[in-house]
Order: C-alpha cells, then structure tokens, then sequence
C-alpha cells in the first residue's frame, strides 16, 4: 500500500473496492486508526473489510460496547469505538493492553477522544465526507 | 428470601435487592445517588467504567435502604456477559468474593435475560410466551420468549441499535450526546417533512434490523439545508422517530404473525419512547394483543432485574457450582 495517498470514492462499490485491496495488505499486528465524523463510514469500512477477509456474521457497530472482537484462523480482529469516552482515563479500564497481541488487527474509531493512552497507530485511515453529494475522500498514510 | 443483584456489564454499576415479598427492596445505581465515603465526603463522578471503586459503596448504600443486615441475603446474582470484558469481571468478582464470604450460593445471569425479566416487575406482569422487542443502545434484538429460562433470536440489528441511532442522530442535529431522549421530545413539536427517510430492512423477508442507513440519511439531508431552524429540527426529528418505530412495530407484527403470539414484551432504554409505546399498542390491540412493558426505572441497565431473574434461577436451584471467576462477554441467550 503506498504512503500517504488519497481515494475518492463515488459510491458504496467503490467503498467495497478500496476495502478489498486495503485488505490486502493487513497483516497482523496492527493497529488502525478510523478518523471522521458521524455518519461517514467508519464502521462500514470496517464491516467492508471483514467481510473481505472472509467473515460472514453480523459486523455491529461498537459504539455502545466499545469493543466487538472477530476471531479468525491465525489472526483476531479488534473493533473498537471510543466516541462515548468521556474522560480520556476510561481507556485505561478497557484493558487494551491484554487485547493487543502480536496476532491482532485493531481498529479504532475516534481514537481523538484518548490519544494520550493509545500505543501509535501503523495506519490512519481519515474519511471526509463531501457535503453536496454522498462521496467520500478517503485519506491514507501508513508506515507499513 | 433476599436476593443480591449486581450489574456493571457497560458503563452503569448497579446493585440492587430483590425480596420474595416485597419485590425491589434497594436499588441503587451510581449515576442516580449520592454516594457517601466512610469519611463522608461525596465521591465524585468517576470514570464512568471505574466500576471497582463504586461496587463496595454501592453494596452498602443498598443494605442501608434495605435496612437489613448482610447475613440475611440468601444468593448473590451477577451479570456475566454479554459485554464488557473488564466491566463483567469487576463485578463477577465482587460477586463471588461477597458469597464465598457470606457462605452463600453465587449465580450467574444473563444481562439480556435481565432486560427481559424486568417487565416482570411491573404491576402489570406480562403473559407467556411472549414476543420480546429488545431495544436499547446496544442492542436492537426480537425474541421469541416461551417462558422463563427459553428464548429463541428471531432477528437483531445489523449495525447499530435503535438507541445508537437515536442518540447519533440527535448529534447530526446539534444535540447533546447521548440525545435520544431529547430528540424524541423535539419530534413531539414536529411537522411533516417534504422528504421521507428510508424504512431500512422493512422489506426483506427476515426480522433484522438496520439502523447506520438511517442516520447516513439523515446526515445527508442536513448538509444539503442551507440553514436548520428550531422548526426544522423537530420536523426532522418527527420524520426520523416515525421511521424507526414504524420497522420496529412492522417487524414485530411480522413476528407475530409467523409465530401466532400476541403478548408482546417492550424492554431496554428506548422501550421508554412514548411514539414506539402508543404504536405498538395500537397495533397489537387491533389483533387483539397485548403490550407489556418494565417500569421506566428498569428500562435501562439496572442492578434490579439481574436481582430478580437471579431469584428466579434460585427457585430452580440454577447456582454456580464452583468458586471460579469467569466472564462471558459475548454470551448468547
């Protein structure tokens, strides 16, 4: 996956299409920051993503359990979702310390609400969503 | 008989006490009182997932309301899952330590079970079996209740809950977050809106739900206004309200026209909606159903209903068998 780049996305295929080869890409361990407001599509990236990597279930959003975990074969996915944190100390009593291994893929959304107890991202994936038509900009910058 | 509940499976500490005469006898929950120190100073609002600091206080703040020593309770019920790992294991553990001491049994409950066995402590007490509509922030889920202890998943949310979608639509609007319970008070000013939102999944064939389409659309059509009036957003609201009901009541209609049952059980946080109430109620009186509900205190996460559905598993001798200290977060019913 290049550095930095940036993905216009027209429609909800293409959401799928840049989900299919981001996905590609990820190898664990990984830890994945999802930036953009409500409503952008954070959550459906994600479910986007998960499906590519061959899971089938149900992808539901985390923002009221905070966590949703995915186990696959050799690898676990983390979905995590820390809109309703309140007190950036809060993190500190999810335990992602024990969550967070060599075989995990963790993605977090609003990881703005406690940058201060989260380790660095490897990725950050920001989605901005155009305000007359219902496109996306989709901003990548990695290090991987 | 006296039955201990404790719940701090997500974000609310709660301990509660359940009398086989006199129903809820305490019921407490971090967010609603007070809690004195030993010192007597007031404990600030803590990080709302610092359960450990709450469940002690909490525990004796209810023996204090009870009026009642601690030797006299005869199990302690915890809520083991589904939710937050370290959430479950504060108060699992709390739980077990507190009846190994007492010498008295420990049982396990299912938070979900909880929900649903609160509208047993309403004065109207619902028949069975029964359609349960579980509808809360985290969870949007219909269930098929044949009585206590058997419950079949007939459908749940694809994406986000009913609740979630109340509270991140009231956030498009330049509401307060959580909002939802605002939002619904703005719709009761609301006019008709000259579009109409989506009524996401009513047409396929199955008891799912989808809510993230929603809230999309309703992002997209506040972006295109140029300016949104007081007016505007209550009409909004009104329209987005509708929409969310109106799946709920189609999908639960649907339900009971499959399985043949007209008891139907509103549980969780946004079974507190009037709109949602006054429609199902409509509905299923025409088909000559009936709507049971929980008190509105027990709507939300409470220590209350893990007190009683745990005095339920007591009766058929459903205790935990070993001292070992287990969560399940994603436990299924």
């Amino acid at each position: 996956m290049v550095l930095n780049d940036i993905f216009y996305i027209e429609d909800i295929g293409q959401m799928q299409n840049f989900a299919k080869k981001l996905s590609q890409d990820l190898k664990a361990p990984l830890i994945i920051f999802l930036k953009g407001d409500l409503g952008s599509g954070k959550t459906t990236l994600t479910r986007f993503i998960l499906q590519e990597l061959g899971y089938n279930g149900k992808v539901k959003s985390p923002t009221y359990t905070l966590i949703e975990t995915y186990e696959f074969n050799n690898f676990i996915i983390n979905h995590l979702d820390l809109y309703r944190i309140t007190d950036p100390e809060e993190v500190l009593f999810l335990g992602l310390e024990d969550i967070m291994n060599a075989k995990t893929i963790t993605f977090i959304e609003w990881p703005q609400k406690a940058t201060e107890f989260l380790p660095l991202p490897d990725i950050i994936i920001e989605i901005i969503s155009d305000k007359n038509n219902n496109s996306r900009q989709i901003k990548l910058s990695s290090k991987i | 008989m006296k039955i201990l509940g404790i719940e701090s499976s997500c974000d609310d500490t709660g301990i509660a006490i359940y009398d086989e005469q006199d129903g809820i006898i305490a019921n407490c929950l971090h967010s609603q009182i007070e809690l004195h120190n030993e010192y007597g100073g007031v404990v600030p609002e803590l990080a709302s997932r610092d359960h450990i600091r709450k469940l002690s206080l909490l525990l004796k703040e209810a023996l204090k309301i009870a009026d009642i020593d601690k030797q006299q309770i005869d199990a302690v019920s915890y809520t083991k899952g589904p939710g937050l790992v370290g959430a479950l294991l504060t108060g699992v553990a709390f739980a077990k330590s507190f009846a190994f001491a007492l010498e008295k049994p420990a049982i396990a409950v299912n938070h979900l079970e909880g929900h649903i066995m609160a509208s047993m402590l309403a004065d109207k007490k619902p028949k069975f079996p029964a359609l349960v509509l579980l509808v809360s922030g985290g969870h949007t889920m219909l269930l098929q209740v044949k009585n206590f202890g058997e419950y079949k998943l007939l459908g749940e949310s694809c994406d986000d809950a009913a609740g979630e979608a109340f509270d991140k639509t009231a956030k498009l609007l330049g509401l307060p977050y959580p909002g939802g319970a605002i939002l619904s008070k703005l719709s009761e000013k609301g006019k008709k809106l000259n579009i109409k939102f989506p009524r996401p999944m009513i047409k396929k064939d199955n008891f799912d739900f989808s809510f993230s389409g929603l809230k999309t659309a309703v992002l997209l059509y506040t972006q295109k206004q140029k300016t949104i009036s007081e007016q505007d957003k209550s009409d909004i609201a009104k329209e987005f309200q509708n929409a969310v009901v109106e799946v709920l009541t189609y999908k639960t209609l649907k339900a009971s026209q499959k399985t043949g049952i007209k008891n139907i059980i509103i549980a969780g946080g946004v079974g507190a909606n009037k709109q949602l109430r006054l429609n199902m109620k409509n509905t299923f009186t025409k088909i000559g159903g009936e709507v049971f509900y929980p008190p509105l205190k027990y709507c939300t996460d409470n220590a209350a209903m893990i007190a009683y559905a745990g005095f339920r598993h007591f009766k058929n001798n459903n205790i935990d068998k070993d001292l070992g200290i287990a969560a399940q977060p994603r436990w299924q019913l």
